[in-house]
């Protein structure tokens, strides 16, 4: 089992591996040594940091910062409003329930991509371009994470919230003391909706936030892909530093993925 | 005074609670997304040659010309073939990697956190990657070389170009619908399996009559969500082949994308993407049927 | 580290707050209270490219800032329209594409230039005001053309005992001497006979066409009906089709990693832009030289041409300061010296300053300034001024990367005529 776990694991992050190589080393080593496949194909000879000094020279760091304010903001405000939606969806019980999930559902639905264009004229409209809330409202009202986690609220025994609210709990009592503490699987996962969405942003941020001020990281990378040539270096130290701090995030929240909420007995 | 509503008082039940719950995320919805889209619906119905001001109405022969377009009949036909080989493709993948690491092996931790890697760096630069990666003179041509079998054109080959997509997306996809799997997993109450397994249930009768039913949320969305995901994608494409050889990887996003952006035609992307939002909701349509029957 | 996330979190919500507070003072655009102009110019150059010819600008004028908005330069065409689509006052100036001019200009994105074509006359070279003029009107000014070159490996053409070519620029060798050479030289090791820079694009194989008198690829007189079957197309493409059919050049490379291969020795022959030059040098390891570009046997020579020229939004709050900034860039002398970079400039002056320097570099760059002013002066071809231009543009590109993978050119090209026909429709019911 460790075996295989640890082949499949390789396999994926081999690209990835490539890449973090090819950022610490210059470009020409990076293309003479792709073919023939050899060890070297993997291990930098000439190390270099000068990919990472062009990145930062470009003032990366201000991207990535940016990208993490914009991403983290987007979690905070976008569970609160997905989980208190889909606590009422779920649980709460009121005439046209059915609609309000219609909506949800469709506004998943519409590939956010192709709707940017009429949208920035509706920010434009508002003077919001340029700023980090143009950044980050479009990431919060996310349909899925909504859908996600009505699902998962409606596993929820019922007599649980009416013992509660017997003994003279509110609704937001219910929901942040009985419904929020049960769900931390799907509040990750709800988490790891908003996050991508935000992380991968690049055609939003390029639209409504073009200032230099505010460019995003994997804009900030893209920048390295010229007219009279590609800087391959920069952008795949680029893409090491981007990956970086969703590592850093996820081994930090390894410890309470690996609980179970079965094992606090309440299930 | 009891709190418990009443049936009287179901009527309107929870609404106004309701609608302080509901009121954030409702006027996201609404006017991040429905609003623009409306727009768009708007925009479709009308036209210029130059998509701007001041246009005529065209009515629905926008989607008649669209539906005309063979290269866009094309790309339904591009999307319908990569929907039915990658959907079920990366469930069943996602699917065994989070029972693979969800075991108790050491540096699982590790392990998933690898594979969701690809996810988390910019789709454009997972591009250029596997651009580098499928080149004739490549590393996986290398790799095919050193076990004696004749370089591939992968992308450039009308017959691997999409599953040579497939792969890519895949690569970016599997690690992270695994993680949702895996979240369920762990809501799994230990003691079923250790009832099962005095009954001597072996590992593939555990997996069928534990796992999987209980799983059958997390697996609802995950089937929902990926769906639609790939239903949408068009990043990879665009970099990587701009939708050939020969349209053979034209998925639908790409052509709308292309429309949208590249040649500013306002009107048909509008269609375009309308089309894209008919053909999602009936598929989220006939899931939902089929989810709720299969729970019965 | 527990801390530290709080204080991410708590500093992300009071960002966000906020920038919701000062959602609506974020107007940068016109005159602030001390009669200061800042003016935005959108482009996607190297970074660095205009910073001595703004500095020098806001020297000269300390009421006007320019502030860059650096965009990728795939992105750039797109994300301008689209933001022009959505009127944004926030443009003052962007970089045009040349080829796009006809359709922005027709969309309404572009401020008639004609007070500025008048200072330019005598100072840019004509052909470039030509083209940056639509339906008689001046509505951009050209900053930089191009042109291309060949490129060859001295050391792979010496191993397969195969004569250089000639870097006379009266003199470009044939296509068909090309493609013999570089089989010549895969069989004695190079990896690769021959390598376009840009494979698959418009601006570099319309020479191909045009040298067998194939012509753009479209006419009438809006240049609005295709013409890409005619013989000199399908002779063209035909070869085009067997070089990467036969490996003498290979599939698959796509055009951020061709100079690549020809900077790591492998390849024998790349056709490319003066500005790779410069890559080749960085990397130091291959010895090369450089030749005029090629031309079909029975055909004309033909070069690419054109580049970036720079453009007022109609949306603009500033358009005087706009017009003085642009004024400096292109038509001023010392201006369009600054502006320069590695790129070549149409202002007369600082064409020839150019030149002068680029001579100055050594005997191989004295041949690029003869190549250069050769090839610009005679067989320079336009690409064609139609507000179809960029439908045009993605159809054909389409069309040469699925002919390079191996379909057969004469077939690609009927059925891109067919598309384009569908296509280009919407502009001549206009």
């Amino acid at each position: 089992m460790v075996v295989l776990g640890s082949v499949i694991a390789v396999l994926f992050v081999l690209p990835l591996w490539w890449a973090a190589v090819s950022a610490l080393r210059p470009q020409r080593e990076t293309f003479a040594t792709l073919s023939p496949v050899s060890l070297w194909t993997l291990l930098p000879r000439g190390l270099t940091i000068g990919n990472f000094d062009r990145l930062f020279d470009a003032e990366f760091g201000r991207a990535l910062l940016n990208s993490t304010v914009v991403t983290v903001a987007t979690l905070v405000i976008g569970l609160a409003i997905c989980a208190t939606a889909a606590f009422a969806l779920a649980v709460l019980h009121f005439p046209g329930r059915g609609v309000v999930f219609a909506v949800m559902v469709v506004s998943f639905l519409i590939p956010f991509d192709a709707i940017a264009i009429p949208l920035m004229s509706i920010f434009r409209d508002a003077h919001l371009e340029n700023t980090y809330l143009a950044l980050v409202l479009p990431g919060v009202g996310n349909g899925f994470a909504v859908f996600l986690l009505r699902g998962f609220f409606l596993g929820v025994p019922v007599d649980l919230a009416e013992a509660a609210r017997v003994e003279g709990l509110g609704w937001w009592g219910v929901f942040w003391r009985i419904y929020l503490p049960l769900s931390r699987p799907a509040l990750i996962g709800a988490g790891l909706i908003l996050f991508v969405f935000q992380w991968q942003a690049y055609l939003w941020p390029l639209l409504i936030a073009p200032d230099p001020e505010m460019t995003v990281a994997p804009v900030a990378i893209a920048q390295f892909a010229g007219q009279q040539g590609v800087d391959f270096g920069a952008i795949f130290a680029g893409a090491v530093l981007t990956a970086l701090v969703p590592l850093l995030i996820l081994l930090f929240f390894q410890r309470y993925f690996t609980q179970s909420v079965s094992s606090s007995g309440l299930k | 005074m009891s709190t418990v509503p009443t049936r009287t008082s179901r009527r309107l039940g929870d609404l106004p609670i309701a609608l302080t719950f509901l009121l954030p995320a409702l006027l996201a919805a609404v006017l991040l997304r429905l609003w623009p889209t409306a727009k768009a619906v708007w925009d479709s119905l009308r036209s210029t040659a130059l998509g701007v001001e001041p246009t005529h109405w065209v009515g629905v022969e926008q989607y008649r010309t669209l539906l005309d377009d063979p290269a866009f009949l094309n790309s339904l036909k591009i999307t319908l073939l990569f929907g039915i080989i990658v959907n079920p493709l990366q469930i069943a993948v996602a699917l065994a990697l989070a029972v693979l690491f969800n075991e108790r092996i050491r540096g699982a931790g590790l392990m998933r956190t690898l594979v969701f890697l690809p996810v988390a760096i910019p789709q454009s630069v997972s591009a250029v990657i596997w651009a580098v990666a499928f080149r004739p003179d490549g590393p996986l041509n290398g790799v095919l070389a050193r076990l004696g079998i004749a370089p591939q054109g992968f992308l450039t080959s009308p017959g691997q170009a999409l599953a040579s997509i497939i792969v890519v997306v895949s690569w970016i996809g599997v690690g992270y619908w695994m993680m949702f799997l895996i979240a369920g997993l762990k809501e799994i109450d230990p003691t079923l399996y250790e009832a099962a397994s005095l009954d001597g249930a072996g590992r593939w009768a555990r997996f069928r009559g534990i796992t999987l039913p209980q799983l059958r949320r997390q697996l609802a969305f995950v089937l929902v969500a990926d769906t639609i995901s790939n239903l949408l994608v068009f990043a990879p494409v665009q970099i990587l082949t701009g939708g050939g050889p020969n349209g053979r990887t034209d998925l639908i996003m790409n052509n709308v994308f292309e429309r949208a952006y590249v040649r500013a035609d306002a009107g048909a992307a509008a269609a375009g993407t309308v089309i894209v939002a008919v053909i999602a909701l009936a598929i989220v349509l006939v899931q939902f049927r089929l989810l709720s029957k299969g729970s019965d | 580290m527990h801390q530290n996330r709080t204080f991410a979190l708590t500093a992300a919500a009071i960002l966000s707050l906020a920038a919701a507070g000062c959602g609506d003072g974020g107007d940068d655009s016109g005159q602030d209270a001390g009669g200061n102009t800042t003016l935005t110019f959108v482009n996607a150059q190297d970074p660095g490219t205009f910073d001595k010819v703004i500095a020098a600008f806001e020297k000269a004028n300390p009421t006007i800032k320019i502030k860059q908005q650096a965009v990728p330069f795939d992105d750039l065409n797109s994300t301008v329209q689209s933001r022009l689509g959505a009127k944004d006052a926030d443009i003052d100036l962007y970089d045009v594409d040349e080829p796009r001019l006809a359709a922005f200009a027709s969309r309404g994105f572009l401020e008639p230039l004609d007070d500025l074509r008048g200072q330019a006359e005598g100072k840019i070279d004509p052909n470039a005001l030509k083209i940056t003029s639509y339906d008689g009107k001046q509505y951009a000014m050209p900053r930089w053309t191009s042109t291309q070159l060949l490129y060859f490996n001295k050391d792979l053409l010496a191993k397969a005992k195969v004569a250089a070519p000639s870097s006379d620029p009266a003199q470009p060798i044939t296509w068909e001497q090309v493609t013999a050479d570089g089989k010549k030289a895969q069989d004695a090791g190079a990896k690769y006979g021959l390598i376009f820079d840009q494979v698959d694009r418009y601006y570099q194989l319309q020479p191909l066409a045009e040298s067998l008198g194939g012509g753009p690829g479209l006419s009438g007189a809006d240049l609005l009906q295709p013409d890409v079957t005619n013989a000199g197309w399908t002779r063209a493409f035909t070869w085009y089709h067997d070089i990467f059919q036969s490996g003498v050049a290979p599939r698959g490379i796509n055009p951020e990693q061709t100079p690549g291969l020809f900077a790591t020795g492998g390849t024998a022959f790349f056709a490319g832009g003066p500005w790779n030059a410069a890559a080749f040098d960085k990397e130091k390891s291959v010895d090369y030289g450089v030749a005029p570009f090629p031309r079909f046997a029975p055909g004309k020579p033909a070069t690419s041409t054109d580049s970036w020229s720079t453009g007022i939004s109609p949306f603009s709050d500033s358009k005087d300061a706009a017009k003085k900034f642009l004024s400096y860039m292109t038509i001023d002398a010392a201006g369009a010296t600054a502006t320069t970079s590695n790129n070549i400039p149409v202002q007369k002056e600082a064409f020839q300053t150019y030149l002068k320097n680029l001579g100055a570099k050594g005997e191989r760059y004295q041949q690029i300034a003869d190549i250069i002013e050769q090839s610009l002066g005679a067989t320079a071809v336009s690409r064609p001024i139609t507000t179809g231009f960029v439908d045009f543009e993605s159809v054909m590109n389409k069309a040469f990367a699925d002919i390079r993978n191996g379909t057969d050119a004469t077939t690609r090209l009927t059925q891109a005529g067919q598309e384009l026909d569908r296509d280009l429709a919407k502009y001549r019911t206009k």
